[in-house]
């Protein structure tokens, strides 16, 4: 579950998806083949289909996702 | 004694009082119909600064200058034959830390027409020599130090001042365009020489012309080659241009959905360069869409 104020944004030319904490400034960038990104278009915001064990355990440590 | 006059450089107007009569002379040069009497003015200030001589015993022998501005000091005070430097440094600081209706990003900005490309690069890069030779070869001068992008949109409003040329790009400039007014040097500031340098009649005529950021180009000055050109990725441009960037994380989401909006909307490149002539004709294909985006 992304946290609030965390901005999801997958790059249209699929070099990476962006995780940006618009609350503490920080930010990561993911390779797409460990994060996959979909834009429901009945929504502004994206859901995250599925990401890598590895690279969620990151984004929880460094508070861009819950840990459920 | 001091006076005071306001620089009506559109989007935002400048009160300046000053004790210094060079600085004024200066700042009426470069600015020319768009520096105007305190007391003629009419329209709305945005920002109140000062250039003021230091006090005490200090202004009879070794005199300073301080920028000041709404009780703030910025800066530590230079020599007075740095005042004209500290002038434009004290409005660039005024813009990027009081500034909330753009996002802003440290950046030159040069257009054609209604497209615009910015051109992000940290001191030492050669930004200001290439945007001093490009507004005088067709390019209209947005802004030499920061690009104010309105925020949800792709669009930069010009913020047009002068050129800072430091060291060996003051004798360049001046060959170039012997007829262009340059600023007296402010000698061994912290950035070295410097001067300022008027902007293009162009440039001012249309300074009330928002352009569309078309193209993020990040250059670098480099002596071995006329122009290599990389294009770039859309996660690595947005890591160059936030990292260029003043105020988007103070936003919030609006700040960096804007930042995104640019880099998917324009081609992305970094070129080293050392022939201008090259760098034009790439910037010209850049706005006419010739590039892959």
């Amino acid at each position: 579950m992304v946290k609030k104020g965390v901005i999801v944004y997958s790059f249209g030319d699929a070099s990476g998806v962006l995780f940006y904490n618009t609350y503490t400034d920080e930010s990561i960038i993911v390779d797409v083949s460990e994060c996959v990104v979909t834009h429901d278009t009945s929504s502004d915001y994206p859901t995250i289909k599925s990401v890598s064990e590895s690279i969620k355990s990151v984004l929880i440590s460094k508070g861009f996702l819950t840990s459920d | 004694m001091t006076s005071s006059f306001v620089l009506d450089c559109a989007p935002f107007a400048f009160n300046v009082e000053t004790s210094f009569s060079y600085v004024r002379d200066v700042a009426k040069c470069i600015y020319g119909n768009r520096f105007v009497e305190s007391t003629e003015f009419e329209g709305y200030v945005d920002y109140n600064v000062s250039v003021l001589n230091t006090t005490g015993l200090r202004r009879m022998f070794k005199p300073q200058a301080r920028f000041l501005s709404e009780g703030q000091e910025p800066f530590k005070p230079l020599d007075k034959s740095q005042g004209y430097a500290l002038l434009e440094w004290g409005l660039n600081w005024v813009v990027a830390t009081h500034e909330f209706s753009y996002v802003i990003v440290h950046s030159a900005v040069l257009a054609k027409g209604d497209k615009a490309v910015i051109l992000p690069a940290p001191s030492g890069s050669g930004k200001s020599t290439l945007t001093a030779y490009l507004s005088h070869h067709g390019w209209r001068l947005l802004s030499d130090e920061m690009a104010l992008i309105s925020p949800a949109t792709c669009r930069v409003t010009p913020f047009v001042r002068p050129v800072c040329l430091k060291n060996n790009a003051i004798e360049l400039v001046k060959a170039w365009f012997p007829d262009v007014y340059l600023s007296p040097v402010a000698p061994k500031t912290h950035k070295g020489d410097i001067v300022h340098m008027q902007p293009s009649v162009y440039s001012v005529s249309a300074s009330q012309e928002p352009a569309e950021v078309v193209g993020v180009v990040f250059p670098k000055y480099d002596p071995s080659c006329f122009l290599d050109i990389y294009q770039l990725d859309k996660a690595a441009c947005f890591k160059g241009l936030t990292h260029n960037a003043f105020n988007h994380n103070l936003m919030g989401e609006v700040g960096v959905r804007t930042m995104l909006d640019i880099v998917e909307k324009s081609a992305c490149f970094e070129i080293h360069y050392n022939d201008m002539n090259e760098v034009s004709a790439f910037l010209d294909e850049v706005v006419r869409g010739k590039v892959d985006v």
